[in-house]
């Protein structure tokens, strides 16, 4: 297993925000395929930004970003949209647009892959289902419970099926049978089609009910791996 | 087209609005291009009034009549010279005044020949006529007189008024319709943030915008155009039956015009405006 290429690699990753905050310093992490990994620490330990390197929304001030043989960080900004297409990313914030449907919402990342109507609808009707969310459909999102929501956006970012997931915080704001439901949906799903999932998280009793590596972050520097 | 009639359905205020804004300033800019159109027409009515017309003593024998013409056609301010003999003058009397030989007496043609002479400036008429009337051969020499330089003033007047009108409106249907877009895509700011963070191309997104953008150009220019078309001809047939003896523009004369300027500018107007308030977002997202 160690002579195995890694599949997202941080090499010598620091970030520092205008404002004068170091989020992160010197990260050294790699992850390989079909990993399941928390990223563990309290709040401001650069979790967020971990991953906000990863899908581009955020640059590194030092360091690079490697996936998949691809040195993201330094990608050019047209190529952007293509590595998102790749990813399914759980926002902290959930990003869901409240005036669409629950149906609609799912539907954004196929029409984004230009999927063909018919099989979209198909692929988002079988969702809802995986989701147990068949019911509200047509609901708008704005009517939905937080942990419906929370599903929601858990769906949205599995739906095209990417072989990274990245879950900020999935089970903020949740209540604990609501937030195991939801971890285990993305637990399921890298079971099943083996997809490399990372849980930023600050919940320690998620780290003891679902298998997986464990790399702890505190004041932007990795302390375990 | 599937995230217009999204759109559309949660929130059709915005794309109503879109419309109106495009009505409401082409019908304006339709109303001053009647104007300027019904302005031009005057001039033919005026044309009378910017000729001179010099009248030769009766007896006058041609071969003289022709070395005046040649004189006066060599003078530089004189942009043309027409001959009109008696006979010509005689059948204009009837034309206009609509009469038949039969209503004239018979016997010698009273008509004398003329030469109508046209400048090349019309600020130049005054001193032409003095010149004109310094040649023995004419009896009289007419023009519109006082009325020249008023009539002169007058279309200054609106020309130059109507110009920084017309671009005063112009600016205004600008700043309407571009507020309108804008707002519109600022509305939309979080669907277009997920739509980045999916991963959809900015070309993408614009699309989604682009065609809402056509449709509402086209929509509010295809109504005004509609509009303006029933009001212009009605208008333009009751004008025609209380003042006949006017010169009024004809609305099959500008009729395509309307329509080209209504849907393309409504469609141009509406499109950039919609690329460039998308633009605008988009460049502030990470």
């Amino acid at each position: 297993m160690e002579n195995v290429k890694p599949f997202l690699e941080f090499r010598n990753v620091s970030k520092i925000y205008p404002t004068g905050v170091r989020a992160l310093e010197g990260v050294n992490l790699s992850f390989r395929e079909g990993e399941f990994v928390f990223l563990f620490g309290p709040t401001g330990a650069g979790k967020t930004t971990l991953l906000k390197l990863i899908n581009r929304e955020e640059r590194p001030t030092k360091g690079e970003v490697w996936l998949s043989g691809c040195r993201i960080s330094h990608l050019e900004e047209r190529y952007v949209p293509l590595l998102r297409q790749n990813l399914g990313v759980i926002f902290q914030d959930l990003r869901l647009v409240p005036e669409w449907t629950v149906f609609e919402n799912l539907l954004v990342p196929l029409e984004v892959l230009r999927v063909k109507r018919s099989k979209a609808f198909q692929m988002v009707k079988e969702m809802l289902r995986f989701l147990q969310l068949e019911k509200k459909g047509l609901h708008r999102v704005e009517w939905l419970s937080g942990g419906e929501k929370q599903k929601l956006s858990v769906g949205r970012a599995l739906i095209h099926r990417p072989e990274l997931v990245l879950a900020d915080e999935p089970t903020k704001n949740l209540d604990e049978e609501s937030a195991q439901a939801v971890v285990g949906i993305l637990s399921e799903f890298a079971q099943e089609t083996k997809a490399t999932v990372i849980v930023a998280t600050h919940d320690q009793e998620l780290l003891r009910i679902f298998p997986g590596r464990v790399v702890t972050l505190e004041r932007g520097k990795v302390r375990a791996s | 087209m599937k995230f217009f009639f999204r759109r559309l359905s949660r929130k059709p205020s915005f794309f109503i609005m879109g419309c109106l804004s495009i009505f409401f300033a082409q019908v304006i800019l339709n109303l001053f291009i009647f104007g300027y159109l019904e302005l031009d027409k005057m001039k033919e009515m005026w044309k009378g009034s910017f000729t001179l017309r010099a009248f030769f003593v009766v007896g006058t024998p041609p071969e003289k009549i022709q070395e005046v013409q040649e004189k006066i056609a060599g003078w530089a301010a004189v942009k043309q010279v027409v001959f009109v003999d008696a006979e010509e003058a005689r059948k204009r009397f009837l034309e206009y005044f609509a009469l038949s030989e039969e209503d004239l007496p018979g016997g010698e043609n009273p008509f004398p020949a003329s030469l109508e002479v046209l400048p090349k400036k019309l600020e130049d008429l005054p001193k032409l006529a003095a010149e004109m009337k310094r040649i023995p051969v004419f009896d009289e020499v007419v023009y519109g007189g006082k009325n020249v330089e008023e009539l002169l003033r007058f279309h200054r007047f609106f020309v130059g008024v109507g110009g920084i009108v017309v671009l005063g409106v112009f600016v205004f249907v600008l700043l309407v319709i571009g507020n309108i877009v804008t707002l519109k895509v600022r509305f939309h700011q979080e669907e277009i943030r997920v739509l980045r963070l999916m991963g959809a191309t900015n070309r993408q997104i614009r699309a989604s915008f682009l065609g809402e953008g056509v449709l509402e150009g086209f929509l509010g220019g295809m109504t005004a155009f509609v509009v303006s078309s029933f009001f212009f001809r009605f208008f333009l047939e009751f004008l025609g039956t209380s003042f006949p003896t006017f010169f009024w523009v004809r609305f099959e004369d500008f009729f395509l015009l309307l329509f080209l300027i209504n849907v393309f500018l409504s469609g141009i107007l509406s499109t950039v405006g919609t690329l460039a308030a998308v633009n605008g977002v988009l460049r502030e997202m990470p």
